[in-house]
């Protein structure tokens, strides 16, 4: 925030807190984007709820969002995406923030290419992000974001090795033409998986009863990679399910993947130009007692 | 009392229908001023309360092609009108789409006086001209009420840059305005031009370097610029603002891709200054809030 340092000895800035952390003699965490795009793209898709929490790792940063422990969706960005990247080795960091206001940060320069670099300097310091657009305005944005300490997240995970695993991996556009196309007033959606026929099926179930389905072979184009051992058949919210699609319309490759607790992981990568990879993963939870 | 406007450039039609548009989407009434010299538009920040206060001069006799106006006698050369922009603005709606011989713009009496928007629209052999006349309906307002729409006494800007594009500027603000309800504008003699708002959320502050310096004005007599004087390295200003009327004056401008600038008087106000070309020119002032 070196610009904005000179402003406050101006008396226009109020809050020193905000712009230095003079105690912390070294920076945690740093980190430089190229272009944002990608990752404000992301972060916009899982923007469902206020508060995200930040888990910075020696392999990328992964943003996670939570609503009401029923659905937990993240964006996982890898250390590659970044053109400078330091954490200390061996360690998380992680720390809470307000989601919105980081998306609105980021959509300062909205649609327009621009770099970000991250800063970090520990707990209890605001999370700094600095935009720099490259083009005819020579401009930088100095965001400093308050952080909260940080709540642990559920850890969400997917029996893998269980018999009752199974993993399928769907092209991005084409699920979300399916999902564009089914019943979205319904209040329930069943997924179901089987090694036999119908391999594939959604099913919308609305409150007055009425269905819709749809099902996909495991022999059709949409399908990569399919492995079921079991027959695997839960319901979900679709308020829950809804969540998802904005980040669906955003990926190329979709991994659908249950185990017997019923519980929904969706993976999916988001579409990219270059080789580094943005990941957007979603565990929804399922709705039992139901016949 | 007469009035009588008429247009046969192309451009010039598209300009004062783009002049109008702007000032719809600022106010349902806006009053004209009609000189010898000079047409006004103003907008009264009373009228609306989110609007702040705009007006649009043009000079007669470089933008008309015929003009002539009489006032209510020698002494009172005016006339003053109410009248909702919008209803102007559709009734010049045609300027847009094609070519358009002539405009008439005339004050006349129909049972209440209208401003009769008289358009002729060229065909292809030039016989069956296309005429179209809209009537505008206006108040009249009386001399009495005059005084409230005088033109309002503005202060010299210590400092004018030429704004960045204005497109930018635009997200800049609109995204700001989520976060906090004030901006403060910065600026100072070496060309540089911050923009800064402050939450407990978050500090966002956004810095521009190498804007042109259009005017500086030392004022001798000011004391209230303390500390931020006209010193030897040169001199700076800064006004705190309302972020919303700023939003609602850079999202109402129909005009693109022309140069704004931009006058700060030190805790007082800062004034928007656009000229679309010579003769027309849209001013904008913003007055400083207290915090």
């Amino acid at each position: 925030m070196h610009n904005s340092k000179i402003l406050y000895h101006k008396g226009l800035l109020r809050n020193w807190k905000m712009l230095t952390q003079s105690q912390y003699s070294q920076i945690k965490f740093v980190a430089k984007l190229e272009n944002i795009k990608g990752f404000f793209g992301s972060l916009k898709a899982i923007n469902f709820d206020e508060t995200g929490t930040f888990q910075i790792s020696d392999s990328g940063v992964r943003v996670i969002v939570e609503n009401s422990k029923f659905v937990q969706a993240s964006v996982y960005v890898t250390k590659e995406c970044f053109s400078e990247y330091h954490v200390p080795p061996d360690e998380t960091i992680q720390f809470y923030v307000n989601l919105n206001v980081v998306t609105e940060c980021l959509g300062i320069f909205s649609g327009v290419e621009c770099s970000m670099k991250m800063i970090y300097k520990g707990a209890g310091c605001p999370l700094v992000l600095v935009l720099e657009h490259h083009g005819e305005d020579d401009v930088v944005t100095e965001c400093s974001i308050k952080t909260k300490n940080h709540e642990e997240p559920l850890d969400y995970s997917l029996d893998e090795d269980g018999p009752s695993y199974n993993a399928i991996i769907i092209r991005g556009p084409d699920l979300a033409n399916i999902f564009n196309e089914i019943d979205r007033t319904a209040e329930e959606l069943e997924f179901l998986l089987s090694p036999k026929e119908p391999f594939f099926r959604i099913t919308t179930i609305g409150v007055i009863q009425s269905e819709t389905q749809v099902e996909v072979a495991k022999t059709s184009d949409m399908i990569t990679t399919f492995r079921c051992k079991e027959t695997t058949s839960m319901r979900y919210k679709m308020s829950h399910i809804k969540l998802a699609f904005k980040a669906l319309l955003l990926s190329s490759k979709v991994a659908i993947r249950t185990d017997s607790s019923g519980l929904l992981g969706l993976q999916l990568i988001i579409q990219s130009d270059d080789e580094a990879q943005i990941y957007i993963e979603f565990f929804i939870t399922p709705l039992v007692n139901y016949d | 009392m007469k009035f009588r406007a008429v247009l046969h450039d192309q451009q010039l039609m598209r300009e004062f229908l783009n002049a109008v548009l702007t000032l719809s989407k600022l106010t349902k009434e806006c009053v004209m001023n009609i000189s010898a010299d000079k047409l006004i538009f103003i907008i009264n920040e009373e009228s609306s309360s989110s609007a702040p206060l705009v007006w649009a001069e043009i000079k007669s006799n470089i933008y008309f092609d015929t003009y002539t106006m009489e006032g209510v006698d020698a002494e009172h050369a005016n006339i003053y009108l109410a009248f909702n922009p919008a209803n102007l603005a559709r009734s010049l709606a045609v300027i847009s789409r094609g070519s358009v011989t002539y405009v008439k713009i005339k004050l006349t009496n129909k049972q209440f006086p209208c401003l009769t928007v008289d358009i002729q629209l060229p065909s292809a052999n030039n016989v069956q001209n296309r005429q179209i006349v809209h009537d505008v309906p206006v108040d009249m307002i009386p001399r009495r009420d005059w005084g409230a729409y005088k033109m309002p006494h503005v202060p010299e800007s210590q400092i004018v840059l030429t704004m960045p594009s204005l497109r930018f500027l635009r997200n800049l603000i609109d995204k700001i305005k989520n976060l906090s309800p004030s901006i403060t504008f910065y600026a100072n003699t070496n060309g540089e031009l911050s923009i800064v708002a402050e939450t407990d959320q978050a500090t966002v502050a956004s810095h521009y370097r190498n804007l042109e310096v259009k005017k500086v004005h030392y004022d001798e007599n000011s004391e209230n610029c303390g500390n931020r004087a006209n010193t030897e390295k040169g001199m700076e200003v800064a006004c705190l603002v309302d972020c919303k009327k700023t939003a609602v004056f850079l999202s109402a401008l129909q005009i693109n891709n022309l140069v704004m600038s931009c006058g700060i008087v030190q805790d007082h106000l800062i004034q928007m200054e656009l000229e679309i070309r010579l003769g027309m020119v849209l001013h904008c002032i913003i007055p400083a809030v207290c915090v």
